[in-house]
């Protein structure tokens, strides 16, 4: 069967995605999420007797190096291999998405258009003359509705004779002054047969704009010299007609200029409308002063069902492990071999498989968000504030996510398209106390300032937990992330109806990539931590738990490390709670548990946890302890989807030296300030 | 005047935009170019965040940072 291989293309919010479900009209094969954030998807399908691979790339306005989007997009329509372009337009609104067309339609290759949304269109009175656009374009262009599913069959045979014998190159002219230099460059590449990656004419246009990586390819060839001496003479002939040397603006005003002068000749427009859907949603959503109440009620509908609905299932989930676990613990016999399959290994899948329903409900929130066009009133609302921290006005989605579970708000920045603004977020996310610190505030808290009015105390913890992820940002901001503040210009998408396949399989996407790239990584530090906190084994008669755990490789460390955390008022055993903690913060409590319980003497086997802590633990070294909790790194689930959204492991590496430093120098302050004024 | 200095419902004509290339070239590609009209629908209360809408259609937000890069001339409605 021949193969047909389509990239897909399009500016965001025009239903390219939703297009090509419909166009396959089968369950789909997707997969292929490579990239960090951005994740091209690959779809499969066979139609007329022909297989059709289609790469549906991520939402670009433009081909330039701008947000991760389009280097992607970009990347792959520059370097990989395909035999055409589809590109989808929102009918709607023409003007802006001929822009992109404009780009296109300069790399000669087989394209066709799809005019998609062209019932919305027609409802507001829009009028394409889609031959008249072919026409002028020199490609064909199909009317499409994605979501009343008309022109489908059309667009289909449309691609297969285009495949089939459609013409690479397109009739897409620059004003006479700009021709007239790019015919110069392209006559000089001919005249010396120099080899170009794509058509003469494509390598002079890129020349013309002084395009970096077209300068490299031509930078071995001998006759360089003579190339800058015709770019230097097109330059000033451009600069005497224009008045500017501003190349990439007289090539963009010229495209728009294209673009404006199609519309002209292919659309009308019968009447204007009044006040439009969108329009009369925003008087209320993103209202001066009832906006943000609005925003703030979402989200709080969003993380009670993330957190309260989720836990159902989470607690579901939590007991059926403990059940299989037991089970076959005591089918392998309950020996060494038992206990790497139920406590480490199974334990660190259930680990895993917990946050699913939190990750599954957060996610559909999420996207419903997205997809319906809200997002970008929430960052239009929250900006102000945000921006001053350098943070997004959308960081506040993660942030308090974060509260939560770090994991979920960690593959929540995605929604982030500035790696900047993203990558602040995720550096100072695990500032924000998630909940599982709790069990560990509750019992120093109780223990050391019970009558001191605890939820004050606790609400304080959490709060300077934010005011330092704030203050963080600020300074990463001015130190680590300086330099030229990327712009912010976004588009305020029409509100439409979320597709409820799209958002299954978007929603379906991430959890399975979750499953698979966390999920490894916590597999092996779950074996890890259970290996050094039981090995080696000591084959002693009426050894405590206590004793054995001192003894573990856990233990040994805890003992190595204990001189780092003795400026701060910790004993090894303290020390030895933090560092179980970095599997998971619940261990925190369940370690001190085991260290402090049984010692010493019979008389105190019956104290209670709190009394025992009461009695070996100072109070400068609580409240020292509680600010390290805070502050120091996130579990190993969070770390490892961590590595996950930045993509490499050093930056793990840098924010386990950012907290441990952060967290070190603030507890040692607190220690010796409470100490010094006597508490 | 740039287009931080005009009021909600005010129509402008874009002159000319300065800033980094990268910032400009995100604008041409969202329709904002010079000579284009457009209209300043709403801003955040404090101004520190302008939606425009374009004749297009197409809305934008900018932050007031931005705006102080796009140089306009006031205009009637839509001409």
């Amino acid at each position: 069967m021949q193969q047909i291989r389509i990239a897909l293309v399009g500016q965001p919010n025009v239903g390219k995605s939703m297009l090509i479900n419909s166009l396959g009209n089968v369950t789909l094969k997707t997969g292929n999420f490579s990239g960090v954030t951005v994740e091209k998807k690959e779809v499969t399908f066979v139609r007329n007797g022909y297989k059709f691979v289609v790469t549906d790339l991520p939402g670009s306005y433009s081909l330039s190096d701008f947000t991760l989007e389009e280097k992607v997009t970009k990347k792959f329509l520059d370097d990989k291999q395909y035999d055409l372009i589809l590109n989808v337009i929102d009918s709607t609104n023409l003007e802006r998405n001929l822009f992109l067309t404009t780009e296109l339609l300069l790399l000669d290759q087989k394209t066709v258009i799809a005019l998609n949304m062209i019932d919305e269109a027609e409802k507001e009175e829009i009028t394409i003359d889609e031959e008249q656009l072919s026409a002028i374009i020199g490609k064909t262009a199909v009317k499409t509705s994605a979501v009343k599913k008309t022109g489908l069959d059309k667009l289909l045979s449309t691609l297969i004779s285009e495949f089939l014998n459609g013409n690479e190159s397109s009739k897409i002219l620059f004003s006479s002054t700009l021709e007239e230099e790019i015919t110069n460059i392209e006559n000089f590449i001919k005249k010396y047969n120099i080899k170009c990656r794509r058509s003469s004419r494509f390598a002079a246009i890129h020349l013309l704009q002084g395009n970096p990586e077209e300068m490299q390819e031509f930078k071995s060839s001998p006759y360089i010299v003579e190339l800058f001496d015709i770019l230097k003479t097109a330059h000033k002939h451009i600069n005497i007609h224009y008045s500017s040397y501003e190349l990439d603006e007289i090539f963009s005003d010229d495209l728009n200029a294209f673009a404006k002068g199609v519309v002209t000749e292919t659309v009308s427009i019968k009447k204007k409308k009044g006040k439009t859907v969108t329009d009369k949603i925003d008087t209320i959503m993103i209202h001066p002063v009832i906006g943000l109440p609005i925003f703030l009620i979402l989200m709080w509908i969003l993380f009670q069902a993330t957190f309260t609905l989720g836990a159902v299932p989470m607690e579901i989930l939590d007991s059926l492990f403990s059940t299989v676990i037991i089970s076959i613990k005591e089918f392998l016999g309950n020996g060494a071999l038992a206990s790497v399959v139920g406590d480490g290994a199974l334990a660190g899948v259930a680990a895993v498989v917990m946050f699913l329903p939190n990750i599954i409900i957060l996610f559909t929130g999420i996207s419903l968000l997205e997809t319906t066009g809200y997002m970008s009133r929430v960052a239009f609302l929250l900006d102000g504030f945000f921006h001053r921290f350098g943070l997004h006005g959308k960081s506040f989605i993660p942030l308090v996510t974060g509260f939560g579970c770090t994991v979920p708000a960690y593959m929540a920045t995605r929604m982030l398209k500035n790696k900047r603004e993203r990558f602040i977020t995720l550096f100072v996310l695990g500032f924000v106390s998630c909940s599982a610190k709790l069990p560990i505030y509750v019992l120093f808290i109780g223990t050391f300032f019970a009558g001191h009015n605890a939820g004050n105390l606790l609400f304080l913890i959490y709060i300077s937990g934010v005011i330092f992820a704030l203050f963080a940002s600020k300074v990463l901001k001015n130190t680590v992330f300086k330099g030229e503040e990327e712009p912010f210009a976004m588009e305020m998408p029409k509100y439409r109806m979320p597709s409820a396949r799209l958002l299954f399989h978007s929603v379906m996407i991430q959890a399975l990539s979750y499953l698979k790239k966390a999920g490894t990584f916590i597999l092996f530090a779950s074996v890890l931590v259970w290996f050094t906190s039981n090995y080696p084994v000591i084959n002693e008669e009426n050894i405590t738990r206590s004793e054995a755990l001192e003894q573990s490789y856990l233990g040994q460390f805890g003992k190595i490390t204990a001189p780092f955390f003795k400026p701060l008022g910790f004993d090894w055993r303290m020390g030895v709670a933090l560092e179980a903690g970095l599997a998971a913060k619940e261990v925190v409590v369940s370690t001190l548990q085991i260290l402090y319980a049984d010692n010493d003497d019979t008389e105190n086997t019956n104290k209670s946890l709190t009394e025992n802590l009461r009695r070996r633990i100072s109070i400068p070294a609580a409240v020292s302890f509680i600010v390290f909790v805070m502050l120091y790194i996130p579990c190993f689930a969070a770390a490892a989807v961590f590595v996950r959204e930045t993509g490499k492991f050093r930056y793990l590496a840098y924010l386990f030296l950012f907290t441990t430093v952060t967290a070190w120098v603030f507890s040692f302050l607190v220690f010796n300030i409470t100490k010094y004024i006597g508490m | 005047m740039t287009l931080n200095d005009m009021k909600i419902d005010d129509c402008g004509i874009i002159i000319k935009l300065s800033g980094c290339p990268e910032f400009r070239k995100r604008l041409y590609s969202l329709g904002i170019t010079k000579d284009s009209v457009f209209r300043v629908k709403r801003t955040t209360i404090q101004r520190s965040v302008f939606e425009i809408e374009m004749k297009s259609g197409t809305r934008i937000a900018l932050r007031r940072g931005e705006t102080k890069k796009i140089k306009v001339e006031l205009c009637s409605r839509y001409e």
